[in-house]
């Protein structure tokens, strides 16, 4: 598609846009057809000021940052590297489409994967916007701040060291590294359009997968799942990858959940930030299908245990 | 890939212009979601209807009944206790409508009754007939403001008052109170009295033959079936003759006439003007007048068709009661626009009013017909 | 890779573009919270000129001579170039927002989902606002009355706005979809009209409604939450608010 005819087909894709505008318009008349369209767009817009913000750093840890600023202030065994890069994710105020090209551009930087993975996975997770919002989207429940922090903080520490153990390079498409040359605000400009266009782009894939399981699961069934006591955490699981809701808004649905246990709602919690399908598209995307088939799964276990065995600590 | 410049930059404006149109195009309207089936409804036809609605069943088990409406807060009615033995006349504020104002006790079951309620310039009147020891009626007219105090007796001297169940049975207009009574039964002739406002001697009005009041100052017979309809004005006694088509009952008002024709198997109902223009029928098939009142606000007809079967209640259930399809036939716009699915209505320009539900959900609805805009 | 630049440069024209007509227009709150309006704009000016600085650059050295390696950025990122570019994607939402601009959710949505109130909160409510009637929120009103079993409401007469969705047997409730972050997080609050009100109001129509607090309650069939009513007294058409969600 993006061939060396690609702005080529780009203006004849519009203008035919443009001329069947009327038909566009008069099409998406069914509300089943009207609900996804608004979903689809709504998951969009609501992420891109994240988009953005994540790539502005993300490029700017790619192209102003020292190359070795991050292997120096990082320490040199990455198993401490790895509790390390999981806790800074407290300090990154943004959503998981933040994190992915973040982590990006962190091991382009030569921070190490395991590291670099271990705040992919925390910063949306832990960062002190979401617990905020826990906290007010369970009035009363202090201890459901406490085992999101602790429950998400320990996937992302248990997913890195994992990976050192269990991890293959050849999984992960690593971004090869650059040296800058030439002017760095023309690398830097680079940078963030590639960034922003190419996660974006993947966001729209995970959007549209989210908004079609938002419209097409009757939620009636959940209210069935909600009765059996291991189904309903799994069940919660899963509907965090599937859903898809930002780590922002999750605690609020999960508050609304009220028929499930608050175990599998911890689980909901700590699952969603980490795994979910739009996630899955923008990891894909950047690290490669054999890195994301293999890490999003294992996350999902390793959240779902984690949550589990915390959840039974504090109820 | 080095493809040539000018290629390049051509195609990049080409793609930047179409950008610049699609950014500059008005926001679309949001396409309808696919509009349900079924007939224009009140809503859809006149988005800024104003309904007040009301619960008819009072604490005690007591029912409220319209009678005429002083403004969209304050309603008049009766209010009869579950036995039927006993009815108050009352004021009602429908923001609280438990605690009504008693203009009027009687005891039904002593053969007591109101017959005619208007209201008109922050006052009401009515009509109450007692039986005497000969079980002869008498009726007496009263007066209540509507800000409070007794309600006042203004005349018995009514005559023998005739109702046609229209708001102009009892009609208020320059200053004085007017109403039909039978002046001779064979041949029929009436007398149009009245009475200031404030009270007095009764004026009586022998007429020729026998009317009903519509709008002021107009008076119109109600022929039989097939034959020619007159109007007669009370104030400058001109009179007018409308004549039916064959087979046709009519019935006028000083606007619009209504023109009823059945057969064995259904009734067709169209609408006039006087001078005979603007001939349209309203009613579909099994459909009838809901009410007496021609045309009104000189503009609506309201009919009712009768619904088979039990309808749904909002307990779920079913109830045997009867139950009607209230359909407002627009005479400027030509179109029909269902208001809904009644138990009773009743009409007292410019307000329409319907109950829903049954027993325990007994609700008025009433409508303001000056706000179908 | 020239090329694939102006192309992307194109898409996130599109796209901060289109944010910021939506966010400017007010469009926006149909989809995202109303105060997302600033970061929208934010992002959206980010990237229009990220974009518009990127293609003049792009352009400029596709014209001279110099064209070719040494500004190509992108080959350090170490994307194929023949690779698929899912930059295109973003045309899809762009132009679903340009040309479908899709409605806020409404009664579809709110018959899918089960009502949602503050489950668990504290039933310790403030007193009511002044005003009579006063002017509530759907949700305030159902927390209210099912929380605080309505002694906060008494019979003091309250005004809901909401949409109409139909229920079973004929019941009709005033609904309000509540966000937290973006309509794929909405979920319903329902209210139930007693007395069948009003009598012909469609699904989807937005109604203001006046009443006072009733006891009856019914339960949502989706989650099994309980739907408190409102007795009402009064009820108007209004046109759809400029802010579709409560939150």
């Amino acid at each position: 598609m993006a061939g060396p005819w690609g702005v080529e087909i780009l203006a004849v894709v519009l203008v035919v846009a443009i001329a069947a505008r009327g038909w566009l318009g008069r099409s998406v008349t069914s509300p089943r057809a009207q609900e996804w369209v608004t979903v689809f767009v709504a998951i969009v817009v609501q992420a891109m000021p994240f988009v953005v913000l994540g790539t502005l750093l993300s490029a700017a840890i790619a192209t102003l940052v020292p190359e070795r600023f991050f292997a120096r202030a990082l320490p040199k065994r990455p198993a401490l590297a790895v509790p390390l890069a999981g806790a800074a994710g407290l300090a990154l105020p943004g959503c998981e489409c933040a994190s992915v090209p973040v982590a990006g551009a962190l091991m382009r930087r030569g921070v190490t994967p395991a590291a670099a993975l271990a705040f992919l996975l925390s910063a949306p997770a832990i960062n002190p916007v979401v617990l905020a919002a826990t906290a007010v989207a369970f009035p009363g429940r202090p201890q459901m701040v406490v085992g999101r922090l602790v429950a998400s903080l320990a996937t992302s520490v248990a997913m890195g060291w994992l990976w050192l153990r269990l991890g293959r390079d050849d999984w992960l498409r690593a971004p090869r590294r650059t040296a800058v040359t030439g002017n760095r605000a023309v690398a830097y400009l680079g940078a963030v359009r590639q960034d922003a266009a190419e996660a974006a782009g993947f966001l729209v894939i995970g959007a549209a997968a989210a908004a079609t399981l938002n419209v097409l699961v009757p939620p009636r069934w959940l209210h069935l799942l909600a009765a059996h006591p291991v189904i309903s955490v799994v069940a919660l699981a899963g509907l965090a990858v599937l859903l898809s809701i930002c780590s922002e808004a999750d605690a609020f649905v999960a508050a609304s959940l009220a028929q499930f246990s608050l175990t599998a709602r911890l689980a909901f919690l700590v699952v969603g930030p980490m795994v979910d399908l739009k996630l899955f598209a923008m990891q894909a995307g950047t690290f490669g299908r054999g890195f994301a088939t293999r890490f999003a799964p294992a996350t999902f276990v390793v959240g779902v245990a984690l949550a589990v065995a915390v959840g039974s600590l504090l109820w | 890939m080095t493809a040539s410049p000018w290629r390049l930059r051509a195609a990049a404006t080409a793609a930047l212009a179409a950008v610049a149109v699609l950014l500059a195009l008005p926001t679309p309207r949001t396409a309808a979601p696919a509009a349900p089936a079924g007939p224009l409804t009140l809503t859809q036809a006149w988005p800024a209807a104003r309904t007040v609605n009301l619960a008819a069943t009072m604490p005690d088990g007591s029912r409220f009944f319209p009678s005429a409406v002083l403004d969209p807060g304050h309603l008049v009615g009766t209010v009869s206790t579950a036995d039927g033995n006993h009815t108050d006349l009352v004021e009602l504020a429908v923001a609280d409508p438990t605690h009504p104002r008693i203009l009027q006790g009687y005891d039904t079951a002593a053969g007591t009754s109101i017959d005619a309620v208007t209201a008109a310039g922050g006052r009401i009147y009515w009509m109450t007939s007692t039986p005497d020891d000969l079980g002869r009626p008498h009726t007496s007219l009263y007066r209540a403001e509507a800000a409070g105090g007794q309600p006042r007796d203004l005349t018995d001297d009514t005559g023998r008052p005739d109702y046609y169940g229209t708001r102009y049975d009892l009609q208020v207009a320059d200053g004085r109170v007017y109403w039909i009574a039978t002046r001779n039964v064979d041949p029929p002739t009436s007398e149009l009295r009245s009475i200031a406002v404030d009270g007095g001697p009764v004026s009586v009005r022998p007429l020729d033959s026998a009317y009903a009041l519509t709008a002021w100052p107009w008076l119109t017979s109600t022929p039989p079936l097939g034959q020619p309809l007159v109007q007669l004005n009370a104030v400058t006694g001109e009179r007018r003759t409308i004549a039916p088509k064959p087979g046709e009952q009519l019935s006028c008002s000083p606007t619009w006439c209504r023109g009823t024709t059945s057969n064995a198997t259904s009734t067709v109902i169209t609408m006039r003007r006087l001078d005979g223009g603007g001939e349209v029928r309203v009613n579909t098939d099994g459909e009838g007048s809901a009410t007496m009142d021609v045309a009104v606000l000189d503009r609506f007809e309201l009919l009712a068709a009768p619904l088979g079967g039990p309808t749904p209640t909002s307990e779920g259930g079913q109830r045997a009661t009867t139950s009607e399809k209230l359909t407002v036939y627009d005479l400027k716009t030509r179109r029909r626009v269902a208001v809904a699915v009644a138990t009773a209505e009743g009409v007292h320009s410019p307000w329409l009013w319907w109950s829903t539900g049954d027993n325990e959900t007994l609700t008025w609805h009433l409508l303001d017909l000056t706000t179908l805009k | 890779m020239v090329r694939r630049g102006a192309a992307q440069s194109v898409v996130l024209l599109l796209v901060g573009g289109t944010l910021l007509k939506i966010a400017l227009a007010g469009t926006y709150v149909r989809y995202v919270k109303v105060g997302l309006r600033g970061y929208l704009v934010a992002a959206g000016a980010v990237l229009v000129a990220v974009a518009l600085a990127s293609l003049v650059h792009t352009l400029w050295t596709a014209g001279s001579r110099r064209a070719g390696h040494d500004h190509d950025v992108d080959d350090g990122h170490g994307h194929s170039h023949r690779g698929f570019d899912p930059s295109w994607l973003l045309v899809a939402p762009a132009l679903a927002l340009l040309l479908i601009a899709p409605p806020a959710l409404g009664s579809y949505a709110a018959a899918r989902g089960g009502t949602a109130l503050a489950a668990g909160a504290d039933s310790d409510y403030p007193p009511l606002p002044d005003g009579d009637p006063v002017r509530i929120s759907v949700l305030d009103y159902a927390d209210r009355a099912v929380f605080g079993k309505g002694h906060t409401l008494g019979r003091r007469a309250v005004t809901l706005s909401g949409f109409v969705m139909a229920g079973d047997h004929g019941h009709r409730y005033l609904a309000r979809m509540v966000i937290t972050c973006c309509a794929a997080d909405a979920r319903p609050v329902k209210v139930g009209l007693a007395g069948d009100l009003p009598p012909d109001a469609a699904p989807d129509a937005w109604l203001e409604v006046t009443g006072t607090y009733t006891a009856q309650t019914d339960t949502d069939p989706v989650n099994g939450q309980p739907i408190p009513y409102l007795a009402v007294t009064s009820a108007r058409s209004i046109p759809a608010p400029a802010q579709p969600y409560e939150s």
